[in-house]
């Protein structure tokens, strides 16, 4: 048996092996109690109102829930990116206010509570409202910044079995060009168009 | 005004600029240099950052100058039925910051359209006039790759061995293999051992946003060194408003906007425009006076037409197997030119090359990576991006454009650059030829990503036009449909050159880099030959 670990064989297990390490869970998967706790800390100064940072971690949690032992959007500090986001970037502060606030309209109309009232299934249906109504970029901001404060985090590559390698330490490990992968190309003739 | 007069002043600092200084200073000119943008630091480039994939979407190393709105940058509008999202970097080294590295040749029938295939025109020069400055070019730059593919006429021994196929490399050849298709490993500007005093990649993979350590050729580390200690002087942060003539109608110098804003003019016998496809006609056209009162060499009107960029879209194969694309380097490590000459059965005329590209990291792929199809939200979400990151290979085809006069850059009567300069505008529309080819290349693309095993084909369609900037000062015989001759010398003004992807009679079915700095380095050499004419 072979028992030498490839890169990608180590961290498979290791991501394996964090649904049994100790630590603070998330739906099952587990990160380091400090970074947890850190992550959770809710900002005194967030640029963006008390209810719409609410409504902004319930909304991630639907569009990046934790299943299939992956973390949830917000367990991996989805929150304090966007925050740190819109303080930085007032324009996508208002794309998110502009999100989230139709997200909250939408489920007043179609269930005559908030969105933060509702249960998930109900939410479900509110976010796939705004998905399909349109226009598609109200949807598409909201998502594509989820997307963004989920997978620009280390903890997240680690799990997703994506080396980072910094500039400066060693890359990956690839293998040499061989050339014997182009002997079928060259028993071909010349292939190009000769001109006077 | 600082009014220090030079044997030959260089507009622009790229692939085109760089070299011309380069070679000229190297044969005792006495040559200035004026880019708008600056050195780029090293340790600015996002690729040395944990946040780097959101380049893509904001910051100031974007690939888009509407979108980095960085001082130094103009405003780009795009018009038409396929309005262009023109993409370029503004700096020492120019569009070389932001670029694969991909580094292939025209073939000789490139130069040879109208001839063979009745269409466009034909150059006024041909592959054996490049040859030897496609491989001092080579040298200069630094490139890794292959000699001996039966595609394209022998040459030199690559500067360095080929860069590492990956197994994304190894997968597809065996597909081209099985379907008894040419492919060949791709010549590239990055270096795969130590050369000419810059390392060997490293194989990090991020360098599409700028290689920190050297090893992708850019001009400000391989030709500018060089070209200072030998005497050039590079000035930076200085926009050229115009370029300037004397009392006979010769060109005398340039004026521009140095970082303060305050208007100086550099004096010189001869000037060499290289402001890209798109910044080259803006120039030109912002240089009116009462001997071109429509744009400078413009009489024909032929200043900005026959716009040219390469078709492409984005076709990617699913597999189960892990391909690894984000590993690396950039670059494009292997292609396929079994569709490149016109073969009228299919349809068109002229033909494409398959690329095979490596991709970015898993922000990147969430977002729909380039065939734009997000990963779904919610439940589903994990299984995707389990399914397809790191399981992509991307075919890239990049196909042959034709020169029409209807695609074109223009000065926008409204938008104006920070110094008050009016913008280019850029109107294009894809032909239908171009259409028939990226439909034909899509079916190619999935014979060869199923042969290679793919579970799972997405296509991006035809994407909007935005790079290789080509065709705007076009070289040819005629001054009527032409604007430079075959050395680059304006018809009209025999002391203003152009050399860059403007000066391209047709655009071929590769990336024009190597082109662009072989192109520039003859243009140096006959700039030299004619010194006798510059007083």
């Amino acid at each position: 048996m072979n028992l030498k670990l490839t890169r990608r064989h180590f961290l498979e297990a290791s991501w394996k092996g964090s649904l049994l390490a100790g630590g603070c869970f998330f739906s099952g998967v587990a990160l380091p109690a400090s970074s947890a706790l850190e992550l959770e800390a809710k900002s005194t100064d967030s640029p963006l109102d008390p209810k719409l940072t609410d409504l902004l971690r319930a909304a991630m949690d639907e569009i990046i829930p934790a299943v299939d032992g992956m973390p949830s959007a917000s367990a991996v500090g989805g929150v304090h990116y966007l925050e740190k986001l819109a303080r930085s970037e007032p324009h996508i502060k208002k794309l998110l206010e502009r999100s989230l606030r139709a997200l909250d309209d939408i489920s007043r109309q179609e269930f005559k509570n908030g969105f933060l009232e509702v249960q998930t299934q109900e939410r479900i249906e509110v976010i796939k409202r705004l998905e399909k109504q349109g226009p598609a970029e109200i949807f598409g901001d909201l998502r594509d910044y989820i997307y963004e404060s989920y997978y620009t985090q280390p903890q997240v590559w680690k799990l997703i079995g994506y080396d980072f390698h910094p500039t400066n330490h060693a890359g990956p490990i690839m293998k040499p060009f061989d050339e014997a992968a182009l002997s079928n190309v060259k028993k071909m003739g010349k292939l190009y168009r000769e001109v006077s | 005004m600082a009014r220090n007069k030079a044997d030959v002043l260089i507009i622009g600092s790229g692939p085109a600029g760089a070299a011309v200084t380069k070679r000229l200073t190297d044969l005792g000119a006495k040559v200035v240099c004026l880019e708008q943008g600056d050195w780029v630091k090293p340790s600015e480039y996002p690729s040395t950052r944990e946040d780097w994939e959101i380049q893509h979407r904001r910051g100031l190393f974007h690939f888009s100058p509407n979108v980095r709105k960085r001082p130094e940058d103009y405003p780009v509008i795009g018009a038409g039925g396929n309005p262009p999202n023109v993409l370029m970097f503004n700096a020492v080294g120019g569009s070389s910051i932001h670029w694969t590295g991909h580094f292939p040749r025209f073939h000789p029938s490139d130069f040879r359209v109208r001839t063979l295939d009745g269409v466009a025109d034909d150059w006024p020069i041909g592959y054996q006039d490049l040859e030897a400055y496609y491989d001092m070019n080579d040298r200069e730059m630094g490139v890794a790759g292959l000699a001996g593919d039966p595609a394209n006429p022998q040459r030199a021994r690559r500067p360095t061995p080929a860069l590492p196929l990956g197994i994304l490399g190894e997968t597809i050849g065996r597909g081209f293999d099985k379907l008894g298709w040419h492919w060949w490993v791709s010549d590239n500007a990055i270096i795969s051992q130590d050369y000419d005093g810059r390392p060997a990649c490293d194989l990090h993979k991020k360098c599409m946003y700028g290689c920190p350590i050297g090893s992708k050729a850019s001009t400000d580390v391989n030709y500018w060194p060089k070209a200072l200690r030998k005497g050039a002087v590079l000035k930076t942060w200085a926009r050229v408003r115009e370029i300037t003539l004397n009392a006979q109608g010769k060109v005398r110098g340039a004026l521009y906007f140095d970082r303060q804003g305050n208007l100086a003019e550099q004096l010189a016998s001869v000037v060499v425009l290289c402001g890209n496809g798109v910044g080259t006609p803006r120039i030109l056209l912002n240089s009116k006076s009462k001997y071109f009162p429509h744009g400078l060499a413009n009489s024909n009107g032929m200043v900005g037409k026959c716009f040219m960029v390469h078709p492409f879209r984005f076709v990617e194969g699913i597999f189960d197997q892990p391909m690894d694309g984000h590993d690396g380097p950039f670059g494009i490590p292997a292609y396929s030119q079994q569709f490149y000459d016109t073969d009228l059965n299919r349809g068109f005329v002229r033909g494409y090359m398959l690329m095979l590209e490596r991709s970015f990291g898993p922000l990147h792929h969430a977002l729909g990576s380039f065939v734009g199809k997000p990963a779904p939200w919610g439940a589903e979400h994990h299984r995707t991006m389990r399914r397809r990151f790191p399981h992509v290979i991307r075919i890239t085809p990049l196909g042959e454009d034709l020169p029409d006069e209807k695609n074109r850059v223009e000065l926008d009567p409204v938008v104006k650059d920070s110094n008050g300069i009016p913008a280019a505008r850029v109107t294009y529309t894809y032909s239908e030829n171009s259409t028939k080819m990226l439909e034909h290349s899509l079916q190619t693309s999935r014979q060869a990503l199923e042969a290679a095993g793919a579970i799972e084909i997405l296509d991006s369609g035809i994407i909007t036009p935005a790079f290789h900037l080509l065709g705007t000062a076009r070289m040819g015989t005629d001054p009527k449909n032409s604007v430079v001759n075959a050395w680059h010398q304006a018809h009209e003004v025999k002391n203003l050159f152009i050399v860059d992807g403007s000066s391209f009679t047709t655009s071929a079915a590769v990336n024009p880099t190597s082109t662009i700095g072989a192109l520039a380095l003859r243009c140096a050499e006959g700039i030299w030959e004619r010194r006798r004419e510059w007083a």
